[in-house]
């Protein structure tokens, strides 16, 4: 990593005054994929030049999606070599799926096409879902699409424009919501009461993930968006047997609504088919952490978890995907074995509790300035089952089971032994010499248990650094203030320099 | 009017939770289970030997062990929980049952179990899950949780008799104290009541605080009094609310609300008489414990329910008490840092003032509600409206 | 031959573009130019604001 990586951005604003020289290879490579994405954005948009535009005037969210490669730059900073392939990899094929589906969503929208009647036939096989709730509840019908409704206006922007959420969390708190719940069901409330979701879809799943403040948000915008919508419930204590009944006859009472509302009979084959791709999915997952247990993790920063997310929630049992999962682990591999590892790794962190989306390239700061690299992190480690297709009882409750392990909820739900104990045991497994906790302030399930976090790490001697964080709202905490806290703990408790000092303290609170 | 001659040995059973009808239920044999929701039947905690107690944290000062522990952001009454915890207030509970409904009230009983704040031989605890609507499959998991999760540990470990002749005594029990609330509540509608605010909040406190067997016998007495007690010559009151919101454990507030001659016409909100003190009728051909279930399930009021049919029916419910109670406004109150009630309170505000044409003011409060000048200040602002309402629809000044 | 050396000239043309505005991050100050107006023009939209 070429030192002064600060030097090279813009006050206030942080672009970067020009790309990062990686050495020729990985600069040619990297601009060869900078091209790619470029040329996925330009399809996009030309596909339906009018539509698209239109989108873009009217969504406020939109704008955030202008940005995307300036956020792909951040989340590939200091990447060489596999981790930079693999990065860029995920990325783009990220970029594929999300611009596919905005064409789904706006050729259906009908704020952009109140009159049309192809927009309203389009509806009809629209399936909404909550976005925590994973696309593979709904791959029983082929002839459908499933929308994570909030995933769009709401969560990516929110990671790749720090300022996205502001105007959006402001008009909720207009009509009294209180400042102190979390920002991101704060966020959908506003998008809630600005009419700006996308009116598509003929019906909508709701979820209780992943905590009390998502439960209450759907009430907003159940009220604002007006489908008929039914709440899939998912248990909260998920690691008992005896819940798991409950789960599946939620996730059956969901497909009979989805039946009813779309007219389709549940394809149980398809569904299958998912599954097992799903699976193929979780198997080339588990060989990324396993390469990652090594002295040479390839494969950290933050589109890992990104990419993660993003499979667990939007493209799982997809086989596209999957071959690009596939793809990545190849590259991965071959650097493993050639035992190369391109980056000053001082630390070896485990990265705990929910990362803030306004910082989404938080991981790879905390190499470039202080080699702390992120070997495990919990938003990359939900979900590990795999679903036994061979009867149709058992993957119900595999589904399930990937339900109640999405996003967020694997570990803040199930009881505080699954936050807390799997992190020692992560520790261990991944031969960790830190950790990293984020202290999302608005997290109240997390946060009532923040003293445990404390005197365990103490008890056990892991030195631990608290990052205070507010998901997704900038305007409480920044990103100064989160490097501020790292800063502190790497120069007073474990006395050490940085290595790159221009990247301790600088100025990116204008910085997409 | 004059004072109710038992409300200083109530006000003194307030001043802690192991009062003295606890420590005489203890002495006897009993087994207390400490519980904070309505989630947990509380007649199921009330079988065989096993008295209930639900929960607080009387003459709580600071919160400097808690906010340790679990961060300013918490709510205050967790906090509270947790700190007189924390300092032994609670070492007299045999059991806590609990229920992971609020995310943040259950790490409560977690910080308890995993820092054993609990000094006491054979102390447990037990966490159900529970559906977030009514269904099928959401009754069934929830009278499974209670069964596996509550019960069954209280007969393994304690001893406690859970048959089902067991439960239907304490419903009969429990029926009894019911029917002692829905009179003194009936009261409470006329135009110029015999009993204030201040009172049938504490009467509701010490109704969850005590051991029902315990405090039932001063209850009729308190009943008895009331059936022949004057009102004051001039109704004192502004106007009458309907109070909604979350836990309310604090008669505090009642007293501010007093203070500004406001008139508490019903109480919905947690450690309130609605739900939780109306009359569970139980038929003889079905078993007890599903029918207890069912029916806390299908009266919980608590902002967690996600479906359309509960989500109206906590509007309706308020509706309904507003014109019973003859009440000219509704006052949503919340805890700080409540995220069920937050919501709610902003949703609900808006839709009962704009769709239902009920003034509607809503408030946050923090756990400690004494002395709150504030929270006077809107009452007061409030009470002035409604006056003012009242006035133009023809009504009379108080 | 003539056309293949014209195609030839117009793609070294547009890669060294592409590499200028990769290199001099230009599509990102373009954006950044973009944001202010789109900004003025989202508060200025009508809008169904209720809760």
């Amino acid at each position: 990593m070429k030192k002064a990586a600060a030097e090279n951005m813009e006050a206030g604003t942080a672009i970067y005054r020009h790309r990062e020289w990686r050495g020729f290879r990985d600069t040619a490579y990297d601009f060869g994929k900078w091209a790619q994405l470029w040329a996925i954005l330009i399809r996009w948009a030309l596909s339906h030049p009018v539509q698209n535009v239109r989108a873009v005037l009217r969504y406020r969210w939109m704008f955030s999606y202008l940005t995307v490669p300036s956020f792909f730059d951040r989340l590939c900073a200091g990447q060489r070599s596999a981790g930079l392939r693999a990065a860029r990899c995920n990325l783009n094929h990220m970029a594929g799926s999300v611009t596919d589906t905005l064409t789904t969503i706006f050729s259906a929208d009908l704020h952009l096409h109140p009159e049309s009647r192809k927009a309203k036939e389009k509806n009809r096989k629209i399936i909404c879902l909550d976005e925590l709730v994973p696309t593979l509840v709904a791959k029983g019908f082929p002839d459908c699409e499933a929308v994570l409704l909030q995933m769009y206006p709401m969560f990516l922007p929110s990671l790749i424009n720090q300022h996205s959420p502001v105007h959006y969390i402001s008009q909720a708190e207009l009509y009294g919501l209180p400042a102190d719940v979390c920002p991101l069901p704060s966020f959908e409330a506003g998008l809630a009461i600005e009419d700006d979701y996308p009116k598509i879809g003929c019906c909508m799943i709701t979820s209780n993930m992943p905590c009390d403040g998502s439960i209450m948000t759907s009430m907003i915008q159940d009220r604002r968006i007006g489908l008929p919508t039914r709440p899939l419930n998912v248990p909260l204590r998920w690691k008992r047997e005896e819940v798991q009944d409950y789960a599946v006859a939620e996730i059956l009472s969901a497909i009979e609504f989805m039946e009813e509302r779309t007219g389709e009979k549940c394809d149980w084959d398809a569904l299958k088919d998912a599954c097992e791709i799903w699976n193929e999915q979780q198997l080339s997952k588990f060989e990324k952490w396993e390469m990652n247990r090594t002295a040479i993790p390839p494969h950290t920063g933050a589109s890992v978890w990104l990419y993660r997310v993003f499979e667990h929630q939007v493209a799982c049992g997809d086989r596209r995907t999957l071959e690009n999962s596939r793809k990545v682990n190849a590259i991965l591999r071959k650097q493993v074995a050639a035992g190369r590892c391109p980056k000053t790794i001082r630390h070896r962190a485990v990265i705990w509790s929910t990362p803030a989306n306004n910082y989404a390239n938080f991981n790879n700061w905390l190499l470039d300035c202080w080699g702390i690299e992120s070997v495990c992190e919990m938003f990359d480690i939900h979900g590990t089952g795999l679903i036994d297709t061979s009867t149709r009882e058992s993957m119900l409750y595999g589904i399930a089971d990937m339900v109640e392990t999405s996003t967020m909820r694997a570990h803040t739900k199930g009881g505080y032994e699954v936050m807390l104990f799997d992190l020692w045991e992560k520790v261990r497994e991944y031969q960790a010499d830190m950790i990293i906790l984020y202290d999302q302030i608005s997290c109240k399930g997390v946060g009532a248990i923040s003293g445990l976090f404390e005197e365990g790490a103490r008890w056990r001697g892991i030195p631990m650094c608290r990052v205070r964080q507010d998901l997704l709202d900038p305007t409480s905490i920044s990103r100064r203030d989160m490097r501020n806290d790292v800063n502190i703990f790497m120069q007073t408790v474990m006395n050490e320099t940085p290595v790159d000092p221009s990247l301790v303290d600088f100025d990116d609170d204008e910085s997409w | 009017m004059k004072d109710l001659r038992h409300i200083r040995f109530y006000e003194s059973l307030l001043e802690q939770a192991n009062n003295e009808l606890v420590q005489r239920a203890k002495s006897d044999g009993g087994v207390a289970v400490g519980y904070t929701c309505y989630y947990l039947p509380e007649v199921l905690l009330n079988c065989g030997r096993a008295f209930s107690v639900r929960l607080r944290a009387p003459n709580t000062g600071s919160l400097d062990i808690s906010q340790y522990y679990m961060t300013s952001f918490i709510c205050g009454y967790a906090r509270a929980l947790f700190e007189r915890a924390f300092e032994g207030g609670f070492n007299f509970l045999d059991f806590y049952a609990s229920s992971d409904t609020c995310q943040q009230m259950v790490r409560v009983v977690e910080n308890i179990h995993e820092l054993k704040l609990i000094d006491h031989p054979g102390f447990s605890y037990g966490i159900i899950d529970a559906p977030l609507k009514v269904s099928g499959h959401g009754k069934k998991l929830y009278a499974q949780q209670i069964q596996s999760r509550i019960l069954e540990p209280l007969r393994d470990r304690y001893g406690v008799d859970i048959s089902d002749e067991s439960i239907r005594r304490a419903v009969q029990e429990h029926n009894e104290l019911c029917a002692v609330f829905e009179e003194i509540s009936r009261i409470r509608k006329a135009e110029n009541p015999v009993i204030t605010p201040r009172e049938f909040h504490i009467l509701c406190l010490v109704s969850y605080a005590c051991p029902t067997a315990l405090i039932l016998p001063y209850l009729r007495e308190t009943l008895e009094e009331l059936r022949s007690r004057e009102p004051d010559t001039v109704c004192p009151w502004r106007a009458r609310v309907v109070v909604v919101g979350g836990e309310l454990d604090d008669y505090a507030f009642s007293e501010i609300l007093e203070n500004c001659r406001c008139y508490v016409a019903a109480d919905r909100y947690c450690f309130g008489s609605f739900p939780g003190r109306q009359q569970i009728p139980l038929r003889e051909d079905f078993p007890a414990l599903e029918q207890v279930c069912d029916w806390y399930l299908e009266t919980n009021q608590c902002p967690r329910f996600m479906s359309q049919e509960k989500i109206l029916q906590r509007r309706e419910t308020v509706k309904n008490l507003v014109e019973e109670f003859h009440a000219d406004g509704i006052l949503y109150e919340q805890a700080k840092f409540c995220d069920f009630w937050g919501y709610e309170r902003t949703l609900a505000v808006q839709i009962m003032r704009e769709d239902y044409g009920i003034p509607t003011l809503g408030i946050d409060r923090e756990y400690v509600v004494h002395g709150s000048g504030q929270l006077a200040t809107r009452i007061q602002a409030f009470m002035e409206s409604l006056e003012i309402k009242r006035i133009r629809r023809g009504g009379g000044v108080a | 031959m003539k056309i293949l050396k014209a195609s030839l000239a117009v793609m070294i043309f547009l890669f060294l573009m592409a590499a200028a505005i990769y290199w001099f991050n230009l599509d990102t100050r373009l954006v950044k130019a973009l944001e202010k107006p789109l900004m003025r023009h989202y508060d200025n939209l009508p809008r169904d604001h209720r809760l």
